[in-house]
């Protein structure tokens, strides 16, 4: 087909667009009185739920943190400080991302702005990785003196081991939770449901554009 | 926002779309694949363009906004939509060129086939929009934009063989 050809067409096509296109005056007025619900990101009311269940879980932690600190149980506090810290950092992360989402540039060069959503839809793997960096924890938040001194030596071999395993894992997981390895096996294994689903849709996405 | 502004804005907003529906009309139609979803993308993009519309840089032409919120509200929208099954064979897609000539509906099969940027750099250059404002609309330099143009004319040409031969055969 040539160039004339091509174009040619295309005007056929904007003629064909131009008997089928009447915008809906109904609409067009509910729009500009504010009823239609702007959709532009379901994902927004879930993060809301999810910011507000963090906060909770945050004081919640917050108050575990005093009473350990009060009664001078130095496991559980350093339990809940490592639990602690990645669950804020995840929280911030979150809320910065709902404050890309509703400064999204709508009217930016095309290339920024999808790069803009493309940095709101990966910085949840940062999430992620944070999150993963306080399971060694909640292997360690039971300990106390009591049990130092009298749990039997294979007790603590067990534990030891559940407790490296852990550490070893989150270690390699928030290394390894990153855009290159998408692909991988274990990276779809671990980011499978609805949000990450989103997330592994705009990296290949992004690849193929 | 006081009555009077608002009926201006109001009024403002039924112009742009009345002068620039055919464009969302078409750009909404090269990114869904059925009706339903061309009316709820359109939806969108007038919801961007009203949200927009206080933001709006008069130092770019209103087409160049107007394509800009388009494209993005499209992209972004494909980009959701990209695993989405169609239940049957006549429910996708519904064309813009249903009942038209094959070279139009192989135009417009092809166009669907290419990556979305892709599909947007197409859709501005068909437009006849200068390679210069298809480089502002799309933030993409002037020499980029004249490659990516050539090598996509030239897959869009190869699609659209492709797509005469099954029609031919069939």
């Amino acid at each position: 087909m040539s160039e004339f050809d091509l174009h040619a067409a295309w005007k056929a096509l904007d003629e064909k667009v131009k008997e089928q296109g009447t915008i809906n005056n109904a609409l067009l007025q509910e729009i500009s009185k504010g009823k239609v619900q702007f959709a532009m990101d379901r994902l927004t009311p879930v993060k809301w739920f999810t910011l507000v269940v963090g906060i909770l879980w945050l004081v919640a932690l917050f108050i575990a943190g005093t009473v350990a600190w009060n009664i001078q149980n130095w496991y559980l506090f350093a339990a809940v400080v490592g639990i602690g810290v990645p669950n804020l950092v995840a929280v911030i992360i979150y809320l910065v991302q709902l404050i890309w989402i509703y400064n999204t540039n709508w009217q930016g060069p095309v290339l920024e702005t999808q790069q803009q959503l493309l940095q709101i839809r990966t910085s949840t793997l940062w999430i992620a990785k944070m999150l993963f960096l306080q399971t060694p924890f909640w292997s360690t938040f039971y300990w106390s003196e009591t049990m130092l001194s009298n749990a039997p030596w294979y007790f603590w071999v067990v534990q030891m081991a559940v407790t490296a395993f852990l550490a070893i894992a989150a270690g390699w997981l928030f290394a390894n939770i990153r855009i290159e390895n998408c692909q991988k096996r274990w990276f779809k294994m671990i980011f499978n449901g609805n949000e990450w689903d989103r997330v592994q849709e705009a990296l290949e996405w992004n690849q193929k554009a | 926002m006081s009555t009077a502004p608002l009926i201006e804005k109001e009024q403002q907003f039924r112009e742009i779309l009345d002068q620039y529906q055919r464009l969302l009309y078409k750009v909404a139609g090269m990114y869904t694949g059925t009706l339903q979803d061309r009316e709820d993308l359109i939806q969108e993009i007038m919801i961007q363009v009203w949200l927009s519309m206080e933001r709006y840089d008069p130092q770019y032409a209103r087409s160049t906004w107007l394509y800009r919120i388009a494209l993005n509200v499209s992209i972004s929208w494909a980009r959701k939509h990209s695993n989405q099954q169609y239940i049957s064979e006549n429910e996708f897609p519904e064309r813009l060129t249903e009942n038209a000539s094959p070279q139009l509906e192989a135009l417009e099969q092809a166009i669907r086939a290419l990556a979305p940027m892709d599909r947007a750099i197409i859709l501005l250059y068909l437009d006849e929009l200068p390679q210069a404002e298809i480089a502002q609309i799309l933030g993409m330099s002037l020499s980029n934009v004249s490659t990516r143009v050539h090598r996509i004319k030239a897959q869009l040409e190869t699609l659209i063989q492709k797509q005469l031969q099954k029609k031919s055969h069939e």
